[in-house]
């Protein structure tokens, strides 16, 4: 099965972009497919790296990325989103496997894919 | 097999003025409509607020423009808009003028309409 994961979270405030996560590596670890994830609204947060985390905590852009590098996961940062709270330099500076993309090319991926789970 | 996206229905709860995100609600139905996806449109709560005909636009207040691209989207593509169903008879008894026609559905009503959505996005 072929999924297509939406993460509206930011990696604050809440524990959904964490429960985002959790969920695409139990996916892959069950042989389905994250095909992508878009990052939308706050959720482009999730790309910014470095940030101090508590011991055993994940830091979320390094995880993401590196879900993107041995699954092939596109991460996906909406262009709309990413320009209102993003600057150049935090999007430069995002872990590999992120890129930038719009509206309509996630609504193409949203077409191939078997199943759509927001956060 | 995934099958082609011919219906998306999209749950609008955030009301405008939500700073930088005033406007990513409509712009995520502008996108399904340029792609000719029929939407299904379920304002729940303060998302009602978003249809608002009065609503002035004041970048310099935080009110940014665009918000009446939602009266744009029937003749981009096939559209239904959908409230809470008192939500909608008291707007229509105080004279309040929405962007949209919207049906009035009960909550087991809404839930029935969204079981027949392709797919469904929460905004």
């Amino acid at each position: 099965m072929s999924i297509l994961l939406i993460v509206h979270a930011s990696p604050w405030g809440s524990s959904l972009a964490n429960t985002a996560l959790r969920f695409a590596l139990a996916a892959t670890l069950e042989g389905h497919s994250v095909a992508a994830v878009f990052f939308h609204g706050d959720g482009v947060y999730n790309a910014i790296p470095g940030r101090k985390t508590d011991p055993g905590a994940h830091d979320l852009a390094d995880a993401w990325a590196q879900l993107a590098e041995s699954h092939a996961t596109d991460l996906m940062l909406c262009s709309g989103s990413s320009g209102r709270r993003l600057s150049v330099a935090d999007i430069d500076h995002a872990p590999p496997g992120f890129r930038e993309a719009g509206l309509v090319e996630m609504l193409s991926v949203m077409e191939s894919c078997d199943q759509v789970v927001s956060f | 097999m995934a099958a082609a996206l011919q219906k998306l229905g999209l749950v609008v709860r955030q009301g405008p003025g939500n700073g930088r995100g005033d406007r990513e609600q409509v712009d995520f139905a502008l996108a399904a409509a340029a792609m000719e996806i029929e939407l299904e449109l379920f304002f729940l709560g303060e998302g009602l607020l978003q249809l608002i005909d009065t609503r002035t636009a004041d970048p310099e207040h935080g009110v940014p423009p665009g918000h009446r691209a939602w009266a744009a989207l029937p003749e981009m593509t096939a559209l239904r808009a959908f409230a809470e169903d008192g939500v909608v008879a008291q707007w229509q008894g105080q004279g309040i003028s929405l962007l949209l026609p919207v049906e009035p559905l009960s909550a087991a009503e809404m839930n029935a309409r969204q079981l027949e959505c392709h797919r469904m996005l929460v905004l």
